[in-house]
């Protein structure tokens, strides 16, 4: 019996020590690989030799492409992060399955359904396992490449290659006179409105008042404009038609100007027409899922403020009803509202941040740069005009696309569908450069606490501004911005060679 | 020598245990503290050129007005919510509870339906019925309980209002099961007991189910207060802490300085502040009222 007991004991204890020694080798191989770090090496590979030749013709509508192959190369697995829209995908998946068919010997896995931001890639990046490549907004893969997150595609694209693309988007993807992201659309918001309730579009904030006074009478919404659920990307353009800008310049060190009376008359000029008017619509979420968009598609509001990225939804909704212009101008200034051009785009993580090991980073490096570029080429940029109304950034895609706006149609419905995005497009001439350096990211927040606490009646206007502006300060300054020390852009250890025969 | 070889024995039938506390529990925390003592940040996190700067986020953290509206939000939601969620799962337990109720599992398969949909999708569906004025609630439930309609950009005490009745919704079946698993352990001879000298129902509820359930209680008590101190989709969900950081708690504020500003330091700084008052009140709500004297 004791020796029965004992041999229990034994094999539970034999058990245990099993468990402890597979548990502190699991938990000591996931520290190991959480802390790694990669060691860098130089090497040169001239591992391909495929030469493409493309040949772009804006005016029409086809493209040639060559592709000559001497060698077969590695298969090489690309991981993308895909930030698209539903619509955006049906032109992405044709646009990758030309790619697999035109490069067999790489191999794409997809990620829909990626989100936009810094922080889904920043605690992959540490863990050595950030995808490959990433579509990404300008604003925040400006701050990830600040990181040294991201490639510089200066090094291994030239400046020629850039000049195909809108100047501001090419802007808005250069840190310190770097590119590390290649643009595939730009985008802003424009005026969208109800031709049931508005026959033309308001060119002042004034006529914007009255029309929308107009509206009201009826029980409609005049606008439905949620500017307590703001972070500050719409009413950029507000602050912006009212004189103001969100950074200045002192002693060579950018800082915070939100405290101004720039904001003080923006803020106030929204809280009049919300509560003293009761013309605006204090929405609680924006787009088209959100109130706002429901309230749009609805014929509940007759102004909305939002991008071409919902325009389907809105067209499918209220069809020929539906218009677009510019943002007004501002009655008391003059000034336009000139709402950011942003732009999404296509980047590569580093060999750092996405633990592709040394032996096998040219290849993929090359793969990489192949497949951004074909995502950025003209038929696929095209392809995301075509399909989801996206703003082209590559010129010829967007010279081709007015083409094709204004070429006569006896489609009633593609006429109207036209002559909106016509609207959409005359926004660009009034735009402001979206901020893409890393000191923006402290700006939404900074604002939202500020805004909605004005908008809920907690604080007046000069309080807002001058809040938001302390709040943005302190978090410069905790984050180490508000310091003489200068951004350093990310640093490439490494140049693999590259064909340079593809330019 | 056999003392000895037990007491190793012993050790060993801990180690199991141990590893797994120090790889999911002590690891996270140890991580945190030692973030929070430096300026780790987005900008120097990848490079990991961020250094040690001792005490500096604790302070920068401290000094800043925000930390006392973080402190009474904090107050005002944990008690906010705990207190109704634990009398409304006590009072639908003590329902439940009754001999002759009939249909008893359908009402409490009824009741226990909010926990049958996942809590991230009941807060998004909460959001849309709370939108101002076309919402369900503000269009149809309020105004027919003839109450006040709730917008929560517009004022803070309806921001409150709308966070804690979710939260309610939430998480009453809870504490309606447990307190109802309670109930049912008391033994019915107690009360047919008290019948027979002829106490009244309030006396039996305070003189034999209070006391009975006395362990469940605190235990519900302590580990609900912990959980609802650090609950985070509610508020970030439905009012994202606003309107400004009205409704802003620790952890909500932590979350944004790490995955908005990227200041870790910082962040993990609140978060080492929000859990050691979380510890202080726990120990002093042990300490003073003795709830865990029946459980430990």
């Amino acid at each position: 019996m004791k020796s029965s007991r004992r041999s229990i004991s034994t094999v539970a204890l034999a058990t245990i020590i099993i468990v402890v020694v597979v548990v502190a080798a699991v938990g000591g191989y996931m520290a190991y690989v959480s802390t790694r770090h990669h060691v860098t090496t130089t090497t040169t590979s001239t591992l391909t030799t495929t030469t493409t030749t493309t040949t772009s013709v804006p005016v029409t509508t086809t493209i040639t492409t060559t592709t000559t192959t001497t060698t077969t190369p590695q298969v090489v697995t690309l991981t993308v992060a895909d930030s698209y829209s539903s619509s955006e995908n049906t032109a992405f998946n044709a646009s990758l399955a030309a790619f697999e068919q035109e490069y067999p010997w790489i191999h794409v896995e997809v990620e829909y359904g990626a989100g936009v931001g810094t922080s889904p890639y920043t605690s992959e990046a540490q863990a050595h396992d950030a995808p490959i490549i990433i579509r990404d907004s300008s604003d925040s893969a400006g701050a990830l490449f600040a990181a040294g997150i991201l490639v510089n595609l200066s090094q291994y694209l030239p400046p020629s290659y850039f000049s195909r693309f809108n100047p501001t988007a090419i802007q808005d993807w250069t840190l310190n006179g770097s590119v590390y992201g290649l643009p595939d659309n730009i985008n802003y918001i424009v005026m969208f409105y109800n031709k049931k309730f508005i026959t033309a579009p308001p060119n002042t904030t004034d006529q914007m008042i009255q029309m929308a006074e107009q509206v009201n009478k009826s029980g409609v919404w005049g606008i439905a404009y949620g500017a307590s659920d703001e972070w500050g990307y719409r009413f950029a353009a507000w602050f912006a038609g009212f004189g103001g800008q969100i950074f200045t310049t002192q002693n060579g060190m950018i800082v915070p100007a939100l405290n101004s009376s720039a904001m003080v008359n923006a803020l106030n000029f929204w809280y009049n027409l919300t509560y003293d008017l009761k013309v605006n619509y204090l929405a609680s979420s924006t787009g088209a899922g959100g109130v706002e968009g429901q309230l749009f598609m609805e014929n509940k509001a007759a102004i909305i403020f939002d991008g071409p990225w919902d325009l389907m939804p809105y067209f499918n909704a209220l069809g020929c009803n539906l218009g677009a212009a510019p943002l007004p101008v501002v009655s008391s200034t003059g000034l336009y509202a000139t709402p950011f051009i942003g732009s999404m785009g296509w980047s590569i993580t580093t060999e750092q941040a996405n633990g592709v090991p040394a032996s096998q980073w040219n290849a993929t490096l090359h793969a990489a740069l192949l497949f951004i570029e074909f995502m950025t080429n003209y038929s696929n940029e095209y392809g995301l005009f075509k399909y989801a109304g996206d703003i082209p950034a590559l010129n010829s895609a967007y010279s081709a696309a007015m083409q094709n706006l204004s070429a006569p149609t006896s489609n009633t419905t593609l006429a109207c569908l036209h002559q909106v995005i016509k609207g959409i497009l005359e926004q660009s001439q009034h735009g402001q450069k979206f901020p893409n350096i890393p000191q923006m990211s402290y700006y939404w927040n900074s604002f939202h606490q500020y805004a909605s606490e004005f908008f809920a009646g907690e604080i007046n206007a000069e309080q807002a501004a001058q809040g938001m502006e302390q709040a943005f300060i302190s978090a410069l300054q905790s984050a180490g911005y508000l310091s003489p020390v200068p951004i350093t852009p990310s640093e490439v250890l490494t140049v693999p060679e590259l064909p340079a025969s593809r330019y | 020598m056999s003392s000895a070889r037990d007491k190793l024995e012993g050790f060993i039938y801990f180690l199991p245990l141990f590893a797994a506390v120090l790889f999911l529990f002590l690891y996270p925390l140890l991580y945190s503290t030692y973030v929070s003592f430096t300026n780790m940040n987005l900008m120097n996190f990848f490079r990991h050129t961020y250094r040690f700067v001792g005490a500096f986020n604790y302070v920068l953290a401290l000094r800043q007005h925000y930390i006392s509206t973080l402190l009474i939000n904090e107050v005002i939601w944990t008690l906010g919510s705990l207190i109704p969620m634990m009398a409304l799962g006590f009072a639908l337990a003590l329902i439940l509870n009754q001999r002759d109720l009939r249909g008893k599992s359908f009402f409490y398969a009824i009741l226990i339906l909010p926990w049958a949909f996942p809590g991230f999708i009941s807060l998004l569906v909460w959001q849309g019925m709370w939108v101002y004025p076309y919402g369900f609630m503000n269009r149809y439930v309020l105004p027919f309980l003839h109450m006040p309609t709730i917008n929560a950009l517009q004022s803070v005490g309806d921001a409150w209002a709308e966070l804690i009745i979710t939260n309610l919704w939430l998480s009453f079946p809870y504490y309606m099961t447990v307190f109802y698993s309670g109930l049912q352990s008391i033994p019915a001879e107690l009360y047919e007991i008290a019948d027979v000298d002829g106490a009244g129902a309030l006396t039996k509820f305070l003189r034999i189910t209070v006391p009975s359930l006395r362990k469940t209680i605190a235990f519900v008590f302590i580990t609900s207060f912990v959980f609802t101190w650090n609950n985070f989709y509610p508020i970030y969900v439905l009012t994202s802490g606003g309107p400004g950081i009205s409704t802003e708690t620790f952890i909500v504020y932590a979350y944004q300085q790490a995955f908005s500003y990227s200041n870790y330091g910082v962040a993990a700084a609140l978060s080492i502040i929000s859990t050691v008052i979380t510890i202080v009140l726990a120990v002093v709500v042990m300490k003073f009222t003795g709830v865990l004297e029946g459980i430990t």
